[in-house]
């Protein structure tokens, strides 16, 4: 069980994840918001550009508001909670915490109590 | 008190009124201030009952903290428009400026203007400046120039990262209705403006031309419309240096 990030109001569920550029082997470690509003992962730009990656592909993402935004993607591996996922496709944003979408926790057995402020990730 | 204790440089006027030197030659040339000519020189010296003249008269213009035209109240040439209700402005309507806008019309060549500013000025909404009926210029708070720094920024970056492989992008939507026909619903990898592999699963396409090493190389999806991802989170991120 993971606890709470308190520090936020409302509390969300943060836990440390690294991604690794397949091409290079760099690797970055950075806190990973858990969204399961969110159809991709977002890496922040700066992640990205201490990967050093190259965009490989694109996407359409739209925000809150509807409107879509024309984004650079890319494929990398991340591992959280002990597992990998590799051959995911994230993009970038200016943000300080990766959001991990519903494409990583696909992979997962996702549980939020949120009365008691923990969370739990296990690949089954 | 002598003569030089009454009368203050054209700088030193500039400064306590918050304004440039030009524009006070300026409002001298128009009559809107005194100065004199000291015995003997020819530099011009500014009394100081002027400099508080205008500092009242700047002052009385506004209810509460705001933006000075930076001219003599009695100059009719300098209007003011300050808008604060969305209401009161039908220009807010049409989504020119955004609400809490003020708007400073000028009608002179805007070196004749000071604009005193401050912090608790700019925290109530941005200052245009206009001249005749056409923005000019816009005065933000710093921190919202910041702010916008920080997005310019992320746009430039991502501007650069999509150019990238701009010239396969281009290649994939040329070949595109040929590949609607033979791959609808793959994924291709497009290099050297050619597709060079395919699959159903985008991941392991591009972890196999990454293994090649190929590079720029664009992974699009063969459809007629694009996908688009849904990431409703809301968060507002000030300022995330790259």
């Amino acid at each position: 069980m993971y606890p709470y990030d308190i520090s936020e109001d409302p509390p969300l569920a943060l836990l440390r994840v690294q991604v690794t550029d397949p091409a290079s082997g760099r690797q970055v470690s950075l806190p990973g918001k858990l969204d399961t509003g969110s159809g991709i992962s977002i890496l922040p730009e700066k992640t990205a550009t201490k990967l050093g990656l190259q965009a490989e592909a694109e996407v359409w993402v739209a925000g809150y508001d509807g409107a879509p935004a024309l984004l650079p993607a890319y494929f990398v591996a991340v591992t959280l909670a002990g597992h990998t996922v590799t051959k995911l496709k994230v993009t970038a944003s200016p943000r300080a915490q990766m959001l991990l979408g519903r494409d990583v926790l696909r992979h997962f057995v996702a549980t939020f109590d949120g009365k008691q402020q923990v969370f739990d990730l296990v690949d089954p | 008190m002598g003569e030089a204790s009454v009368h203050l440089t054209l700088k030193r006027a500039a400064q306590e009124l918050g304004v440039h030197e030009q524009t006070l030659r300026a409002w001298e040339k128009r009559g809107l201030i005194r100065m004199v000519r000291l015995p003997g020189s020819r530099y011009r010296r500014v009394p100081v009952e002027e400099v508080e003249r205008l500092k009242r008269e700047m002052t009385s213009t506004q209810a509460g903290p705001a933006v000075h035209s930076g001219a003599p109240a009695q100059d009719a040439k300098v209007t003011e428009t300050v808008q604060a209700e969305l209401a009161d402005n039908e220009r807010f309507g049409e989504g020119e400026y955004r609400p809490n806008t003020r708007v400073i019309t000028v009608r002179e060549p805007s070196a004749v203007y000071g604009v005193p500013l401050d912090e608790a000025v700019l925290a109530q909404g941005p200052v245009v400046l206009e001249r005749e009926g056409r923005p000019v210029a816009a005065l933000i708070a710093a921190d919202e120039y910041r702010v916008f720094q920080g997005w310019r920024r992320s746009r430039s970056w991502r501007e650069e990262q999509l150019a990238h492989f701009q010239s396969e992008r281009v290649a994939f939507q040329r070949l595109l209705p040929e590949l609607l026909k033979t791959h609808a619903g793959q994924f291709v990898a497009i290099h050297d403006s050619r597709m060079v592999d395919a699959d159903t699963n985008e991941g392991e396409l591009a972890w196999r031309v990454i293994g090649r090493g190929l590079k720029p190389v664009y992974i699009g999806e063969v459809r007629s419309e694009p996908r688009i991802y849904d990431v409703p989170s809301l968060e507002v991120i000030p300022d995330v240096s790259l």
